[in-house]
């Protein structure tokens, strides 16, 4: 491994670069489904490769192969990386990159806790777990019942020119399942322990056995097809109390990217947008109301964000994104950072061997408050509780958002009540935040794991964490998909 | 490049292997390329990346029992590895009844090569060349005063099918796109040219950027507008995202069979509107070719939707089964839990002009693109999104100006069936989908329905 990180940033110095890194990694993963009580995938992939960036002449540029085992072919590599840059200075900034302090220390190693490794699970443990949760699902109206699992694992061998080298092993695990509907062109779907695929997290197969899928299995049945006999939710303006899962993804949406540096500074426009949270808002710009506080924070245990070093070798930290409503921290990469003078917030990720690093989510978590549960429904009398992600959509700069969830529930006398169908909110990123005036207490409060965050050309996917508890916002636009 | 006697050493190595390891059914695919991508914002070159990897599915059965390994590592130990792997996963799993075996010799044949799929030179487009192309848009843009971003990818690949009932397939392909968003004042207008090779992009790319920089200096100064439902002129970029989707939601034979399809039950029957032809046609050497799928099927192609009327579905050899029909060449694979899908759909051209489309509204919303969309009821094919880009009010058949961004939430099975006008020049583009193309003309609709607004 040394060897081949070497020859590459040998080679990229002899080529003039004024700056370089190279990174080996090595991914491995399981990816299983039971559907209709048969096994709908079962499968495995391994992928490894090097990575090899440089600036020569202030221009970045990036190549990368899956056949390095050679000596001659990471310098094969670094020497396209360096052909790139010097087409890139056809083409270059009026000043020429710069990086923000990165990586304070020389060596480090970092390995994801794991109680049970989830690779020495047996395959027909694994099916077996599924296939147990999945038969409980089944029920009529409903033609696709499914349960799924996933595990990853992730070695990155890390060397620059400025002496950084680090070694790092991320493991992630994850299952969940999911309930169809269907009755005439009415469809719903209910899942646990969340929509699409599931919960996941940094831990082993101990993260798996303690969802208990089989356990919800029934509940999660019978709320589809409850669905089905439900009425659609009511349009007009409600306080609403959305669940954790629902909130992560709103954090997601509405505050994790547009807290992306590079997108503020326009390097994403063409895609993934832009930001609404230009620099001038840092440090005054009132974000939300005073309960709510986010930190990005890739020291939080479990969350997909979590790990030791980036993938420029800056060590994994806690910062500030607001407090008490006020925004006061973006997420940054050396490059982004040098350009408001301050050190990289550690958010640099890439999306295996053959990507470049990005500013990426960590863990944005929405931290708690005081509330327990039960006390914000008997506070909040007419009000609807929306749970599960269904749909969502947002606008590049971040700021008109859309989002449909699984399933409502009336507020009323204190507890749940009615089941409504199809609810979906709508609001403007600063007003809805500014109307949370309720947050539940870590009692309550959990990571949830994205694990398909799309950023970047060519696409890269991004497995990113947000810690939430249920909290309640007031006078929300719900409106009723006609 | 591996070449085609390479790649089918090392399937028919995988296939030995999967034999060893008790695999008496077995399943091999090579994926293989290159691909170089050349990234520029604020007028300037800021990313620029090369990828070179190959890799190898396996799938074994053991009787009805399937398990599937991919890896990079194609040495006679990591390919040994796979298989070893794909088959320990086999004998463990549960056996799954409808597995119909992998497809015949027979229906497997081999498929004719596309002559001209593969363009050399795109495939081994240098950096220089794509930066050249960088620096048309960007000069254009500082030369106007905007700020230009976007990307120009090339690139080629290789696909190859062997299985052990002597299915054997090989294609080659390139790759090109050359896409532009462009900003000033806070407006914005892009471009988007994807295809097979960048000389059939020529005529458009002697003038990147311009579409792009030309319509973000029109649409500054917007005035918001109230929404509800406007007729509306689409853009080629926004007619795709609608095709798209509704392919997605309406097209998947596996979607059908569990009810959960927005056309289930409406196959042969009129869905849009009258003016509204929709193929499939993955044998089109301009348009990014595969002439077969990932069973080896050969690819066939396809009418989805004839004068209004719902036709054809794509079938894998699973769903193929189940209805007696024959698997069409749309297929993602045994082991894939996917159904099959159109990849390749073209939209029928009409006699119609941007600017007769214009003069012919009394009162209406051009809308150039839209972005971030999403299912809200899939039944229903209902969508929602926002526009981007570049949105202009008409008045009595003129461009009135620019006006704020919308979101619209609507059934794509409605909005296409309130079509008056279609568009004769058909332009492909990448659509919703990374790595594909949409070929689809602007289109004038009757009627959309815009269920937000912002102010910018």
């Amino acid at each position: 491994m040394e060897d081949v990180l070497k020859s590459a940033l040998d080679a990229a110095r002899v080529l003039g670069a004024t700056f370089a890194e190279a990174r080996l990694v090595d991914e491995r993963s399981e990816s299983y489904e039971v559907k209709n009580g048969k096994p709908a995938g079962a499968s495995s992939a391994v992928s490894a490769g090097l990575g090899v960036r440089v600036i020569i002449d202030g221009c970045w540029g990036f190549a990368s192969a899956a056949d390095v085992s050679k000596k001659s072919q990471a310098a094969r590599v670094a020497k396209l990386a360096a052909r790139i840059a010097k087409a890139s200075s056809l083409v270059r900034a009026s000043e020429p990159a710069q990086l923000a302090p990165g990586g304070a220390f020389g060596e480090g190693q970092y390995r994801t806790p794991v109680a049970e490794d989830p690779f020495e699970v047996s395959v027909e443990e694994k099916l077996g777990l599924l296939a147990a949760a999945e038969k409980r699902l089944r029920a009529p109206e409903l033609p696709v019942t499914q349960a799924f699992m996933s595990i990853f694992r992730k070695r990155t061998h890390f060397a620059n020119t400025e002496g950084v080298r680090f070694e790092q092993e991320i493991t992630e695990t994850g299952a969940g399942i999911a309930a169809t509907a269907v009755r005439g062109s009415d469809f719903q779907v209910r899942s646990y322990p969340n929509s699409f695929r599931g919960n996941f997290g940094t831990a082993g197969f101990e993260y798996v056995r303690a969802m208990d899928l089989a356990g919800n299995a029934e509940r999660v049945s019978a709320e589809a097809r409850q669905l089905l006999d439900a009425p659609q939710c009511p349009a007009g303006r409600r306080d609403v109390v959305l669940d954790g899962g629902q909130l992560a993804l709103q954090v997601h949406e509405s505050i994790g990217h547009p807290i992306e540096l590079d997108r503020v500074f326009g390097t994403e426009a063409a895609y993934a947008g832009t930001s609404f949270l230009t620099t001038e808002k840092l440090g005054g710009f009132r974000y939300g109301s005073e309960h709510v506080n986010v930190v990005a924070d890739a020291t939080e245990p479990l969350g997909l964000g979590t790990f030791g070093f980036d993938d420029e070798g800056t060590p994994a930290q806690r910062v500030d994104v607001i407090k008490a409503g006020v925004f006061v921290g973006y997420i940054s990469d050396r490059e982004s950072a040098a350009r408001l003078g301050l050190a990289s917030s550690g958010a640099a990720r890439a999306d295996g061997w053959s990507r470049i690093p990005l500013v990426r989510m960590t863990n944005i978590n929405l931290l708690p408050g005081e509330w327990k549960f039960d006390d914000l429904l008997a506070a909040t009398d007419g009000g609807l509780f929306l749970a599960t992600n269904r749909s969502w959509s947002i606008d590049d700069r971040r700021l008109n958002f859309q989002f449909g969830t699984e399933a409502a529930w009336e507020i009323s006398g204190g507890r749940l009540g009615r089941m409504y169908k199809n609810p979906t909110y709508t609001g403007i990123t600063p007003e809805f935040w500014g109307s949370c005036d309720a947050v539940c207490s870590r009692d309550h409060w959990k990571m949830w794991g994205t694990p398909n965050c799309g950023k970047g050309q060519p696409g890269q996917t991004a497995h990113v964490g947000h810690g939430t508890a249920p909290a309640r916002f007031r006078n929300v636009q719900v409106g009723v998909v006609k | 490049m591996i070449g085609r006697d390479r790649s089918f050493s090392i399937l028919e190595r995988a296939l030995g292997e999967l034999e060893k390891a008790g695999a008496k059914a077995g399943y091999a695919r090579l994926t293989a390329g290159s691909s170089e991508l050349t990234r520029f914002a604020n007028n300037y070159i800021h990313q620029n990346v090369a990828e070179e990897d190959a890799s190898v599915t396996v799938a074994a059965i053991i009787g009805k029992k399937l398990g599937g390994a991919t890896t990079n590592r194609l040495d006679r130990t990591g390919i040994s590895q796979a298989a070893r792997l794909a088959a320990a996963i086999a004998a463990q799993a549960a056996e799954d009844k409808e597995f119909p075996g992998l497809v015949s010799e027979a229906v497997g044949a081999p498929a004719p090569e596309i002559q001209g799929a593969c363009d050399q030179k795109t495939a081994t487009l240098s950096p220089a060349s794509r930066a050249r192309l960088v620096a048309r848009a960007a000069g254009y843009a500082r030369e106007k005063g905007v700020v230009a971003s976007g990307k120009v990818s090339s690139g080629g690949f290789e696909l190859a099918v062997a299985t052990s009932n002597d299915v054997r397939q090989y294609a080659t392909g390139s790759s090109f796109s050359a896409a532009c968003t462009a900003m000033v004042d806070g407006a914005a207008g892009s471009e988007d040219w994807s295809g097979g090779s960048v000389d059939a992009l020529a005529a458009r790319l002697a003038i990147f950027g311009r579409e792009a920089v030309d319509t973000a200096l029109q649409a500054r100064g917007p005035r918001k507008v109230d929404p509800g439902e406007w007729p509306v002129i689409l853009a080629p970029r926004a007619v795709s995202t609608l095709v798209d989707f509704l392919v997605y939601l309406g097209f998947d034979a596996q979607a059908h069979q569990e009810g959960r399809s927005c056309l289930a039950g409406r196959m042969g029957t009129p869905i849009v509107g009258d003016k509204i032809t929709l193929r499939d046609d993955g044998l089109d050497p301009t348009a990014m070719p595969l002439p077969f799928d990932y069973e080896g099927v050969p690819r066939k192609r396809l009418t989805l939707v004839e004068k209004g009327v719902a036709r054809d579905l794509p079938h894998n050899s699973r769903t193929a089964k189940k209805t007696g029909a024959a698997p069409t060449g749309h297929s993602f694979g045994p082991l894939s839990a996917h159904g099959a899908l159109p990849m390749h759909v073209v939209m029928e051209g009409g006699d119609a002009d941007l600017a007769g489309m214009i003069a012919s509204t009394a009162k209406g919303l051009f809308v150039n693109r839209f972005w971030y969309t999403n299912v809200a009821e899939p039944t229903k094919a209902v969508i929602t999104g926002m526009t981007r880009d570049g949105v202009f009010l008409i008045e009595n058949g003129r461009v009135a100006g620019p006006v704020c961004n919308m979101r619209f939430t609507e059934s794509v099975l409605d909005a296409l069936s309130r079509v008056e006008q279609v568009g004769s020049e058909v332009q492909g583009v990448g659509g919703e989908w990374d790595g594909g193309v949409t070929r689809v003309p602007a289109l004038k609709l009757s009627a959309f329905r815009f269920t937000g607004s912002t102010e910018f």
